[in-house]
């Protein structure tokens, strides 16, 4: 017996000493430093405490499940009750990954609000890890980025101070991309394409030549910004899709300067803006007029006269208004009063 | 339920949602199966109505706005054979009087018609406005006042009409290409003949007309004939109203009469048909004689007279229904065609006029509440800085409801304001 005991003692005492650094965790000091839990009490009393209270996870405790030992580790309080409002964020989040709610010190909730209730919150949240976050790219990141890359750049030409300016030296605008993987290989077939943007009022064209400027790139002219794209890919190199987009340029300008003879027979359907002159308004409006003056037996009224009037002029300017920026209240109302003053009627 | 035993079943007034002229007449749409008396003509306050019918209807003007005249029975058969909404017929019969509001469009067309001068070539005028807001009515009170002030009036009920259902087309023998419509031509020439009697035998005409082989009218007979033509040979009667319409506009210059051309729903001549040939190939409007005549007639190369015009959507064909300006309505050719012409739009109803409406059909008996019983206006109407007449709470209840609705603005009358 005594020798068992103390075979017992003595492999509790080393099971003991091999236990207690590890019983000994830092959690298991902070928690309860003052109990001691080495030695055979520590498996004597262990089982007891688990097998009547049920597992207490708070305290660092020894747990027996069957005839195995588990340790149950205690839950560290979350990073973020450590973290002061000044610190480093690029060092939590130095690169792009997954949200983290314990890093994050953000009271965040996501998700379809329970009914009466709200979001659920960030523990355990998969709608916020799923999607893509920018916390690796906070402006103070974003400065330590542009810093390491500050070695590499040139200056800014100083002389190119406005958005103007840059416009008015440098009106063509080239667009490519470069992509980086992790692969094996650095070729992107994407990258092969380039866009090329330029203002029309930069080019030299007049009226005529835009107009047939406009008609030959159809939906490649923006109307509101005024900018012609010109995106290219048919070459296997960017040189070449660049070499490719500048020569389009080129022969579109050549050409819009051209005048076909077919182009003699563009008539009301092709006309881009309503046109007043030679339009059947204008006749109809002549024909009017004429007729108002001969029954008042004036004659001797050319139609040059007539269209240099007042009246006429106000009329033409409204019908145009009308048809070129389509039918608004102000619009309607202003071309009933130029016809009532063409027309000369009196409420 | 949904069964339109009731004025008001409920599916029609679900979607109404702004008061317009046209909403207010569905509520004085008696049931189609007549299940109560019509209600005779009582006299009463005239608080809303103005009796100033015979001689005063010349003199309406802006302090008459809001207000409604009497048109006599007999005199609305004889001036409007047709050209009534069917909605206004309806309220006719029920209340057995017509009521037609004074309002600011048809003053504004008044005084320029009272205005204008006859030997300048003819004025078009163009009434728009969105659906139910009071154009067809506007032209109506157009078309009595210069009725009654002894001018000819060329009515053409709904212009949408002549270029969609058309049983019978015909080749016209006047030129190949065109193609008659015999029943809508009588149709309109028996109306025409009822409203213009007096015209018809003073008015000669100026040339010799054949109808076929046999029959013709000689030069300087009376234009009756002509239209009596058309009603017997039905064959003839689109050519009939070809030459009652040229025989006109030369005619009216003279001065010895005053035309006045009103044409309902006119971007039907230049919109799109659904009449098909029998080759199956489909017809412009343009080859039909009726719209071919009537095209010419809207041009403005005579003088002595107006032409007043009406825009419609309700019953176009191939336009969206929320199309309502002239430009979107007439399209490109009926807009170069018409031009230059008045455009005079017409909105909604006023807080003014909507009062009136309102209180006619209190009047009437026609909406029921218990406060007017009670000696009030049935409803108050707070001052609200918002424009726009006030909202009614929903009346359309009780669609089996055989008699006017009661005013289930008995439930909220404040948020009726």
């Amino acid at each position: 017996m005594a020798a068992r005991a103390g075979r017992c003692c003595r492999a509790g005492l080393s099971c003991g000493a091999l236990l207690s650094p590890a019983l000994l965790s830092p959690a298991v000091l902070s928690r309860a430093p003052a109990t001691p839990r080495w030695g055979r009490a520590a498996f004597s009393s262990a089982p007891a405490v688990s097998g009547r209270e049920g597992p207490q996870a708070r305290e660092g405790s020894v747990r027996r499940r069957g005839r195995t030992l588990q340790f149950v580790r205690s839950a560290a309080p979350p990073r973020t009750e450590r973290m002061a409002v000044d610190q480093d964020w690029s060092s939590v989040y130095p690169t792009a990954a997954a949200f983290k709610p314990a890093s994050v010190p953000l009271p965040i909730r996501m998700g379809y609000p329970v009914k009466g209730g709200v979001p659920p919150p960030k523990e355990g949240n998969l709608e916020l890890i799923k999607i893509p976050n920018f916390l690796h790219l906070t402006p103070p990141a974003i400065k330590k980025h542009c810093a390491a890359l500050k070695d590499f750049c040139t200056e800014w030409p100083s002389a190119l101070d406005s958005d103007e300016k840059c416009e008015q030296h440098f009106p063509i605008e080239i667009e490519t991309v470069d992509y980086v993987s992790s692969g094996t290989s650095i070729r992107n077939p994407k990258a092969r394409v380039v866009t090329l943007r330029v203002k029309l009022s930069s080019l030299n064209l007049d009226d005529h030549a835009k107009k047939k400027l406009i008609k030959l790139v159809g939906e490649r002219y923006c109307q509101e910004t005024d900018v012609l794209t010109i995106t290219t890919d048919r070459c296997p190199l960017r040189r070449q899709n660049y070499d490719y987009s500048m020569h389009l340029l080129t022969v579109l300008y050549h050409e819009s300067w051209k005048t076909e003879k077919w182009e003699s027979e563009k008539s009301e359907e092709d006309m881009e803006e309503y046109v007043w002159e030679n339009s059947h308004s204008q006749k109809n409006a002549l024909d009017t007029l004429l007729r108002i003056k001969a029954s008042e037996n004036v004659s001797n009224v050319t139609k040059e006269e007539l269209l240099a009037s007042e009246v006429v002029k106000n009329y033409r300017n409204s019908v145009i208004a009308l048809k070129n920026e389509g039918e608004t209240e102000s619009n309607i109302s202003q071309y009933k009063e130029s016809v009532k003053k063409l027309l000369n009627i009196q409420a | 339920s949904r069964t339109r035993s009731g004025i008001s079943s409920f599916s029609l007034f679900q979607n109404q949602q702004c008061l317009t002229p046209q909403f207010l007449l569905y509520l004085a749409v008696p049931p189609s199966n007549g299940a109560f008396p019509p209600c005779p003509p009582f006299p009463r306050q005239d608080r809303h109505s103005d009796n100033s019918h015979l001689a005063l209807q010349a003199k309406h003007t802006e302090q008459h706005e809001g207000r409604l005249y009497n048109i006599p029975l007999e005199e609305l058969s004889a001036v409007f054979p047709h050209g009534l909404p069917h909605r206004f017929q309806q309220q006719v019969l029920t209340f057995n009087e017509a009521r037609v509001m004074v309002r600011k469009p048809a003053l504004e067309l008044l005084a320029y018609l009272k205005g204008s001068n006859f030997s300048h070539p003819a004025v078009r005028y163009v009434i728009y406005g969105e659906r139910g807001t009071g154009k067809t009515m506007t032209l109506c009170h157009v078309v009595h006042y210069c009725s009654r002030q002894g001018w000819l009036v060329l009515h053409i009920p709904d212009a949408h009409l002549w270029v969609k259902n058309c049983k019978e087309l015909l080749q016209s023998s006047y030129n190949k290409d065109r193609l008659d419509q015999p029943l809508q031509a009588s149709v309109w020439l028996k109306n025409f003949k009822a409203s213009n009697e007096r015209f018809l035998q003073e008015i000669k005409t100026q040339k010799k007309y054949m109808w076929g082989k046999r029959e013709c009218t000689e030069e300087g007979r009376p234009l009756r004939e002509v239209v009596e033509q058309g009603l017997a040979r039905v064959r003839s009667a689109s050519d009939a109203v070809g030459v009652l319409l040229r025989e006109l506009k030369q005619q009216s210059h003279r001065g010895s009469f005053r035309l006045l051309v009103a044409v309902d729903g006119v971007n039907a001549l230049w919109g799109r048909s659904t009449l098909r040939k029998e080759d199956k190939s489909p017809v412009c409007p343009e080859e039909l004689t009726l719209v071919h005549n009537l095209r010419k007639m809207l041009m403005n190369d005579w003088s002595g007279g107006a032409i007043v015009t009406t825009l419609s959507q309700t019953g176009s064909l191939f336009k969206p229904s929320s199309a309502y300006t002239p430009q979107e309505l007439l399209g490109k050719e009926g807009f170069d065609a018409l031009d230059p012409f008045v455009p005079i739009p017409v909105p909604n109803y006023s807080p003014k006029e909507f009062e009136s409406c309102y209180g006619y059909y209190l009047e009437r008996r026609w909406l029921q509440h218990e406060k007017v019983r009670a000696g009030g206006s049935g409803w108050e109407r707070t001052d609200r800085a918002g424009p726009g007449p006030p909202q009614l709470p929903p009346l359309c209840v009780a669609g089996t409801a055989p008699w006017p609705i009661t005013g289930s603005a008995a439930r909220t009358p404040g948020a009726a304001g």
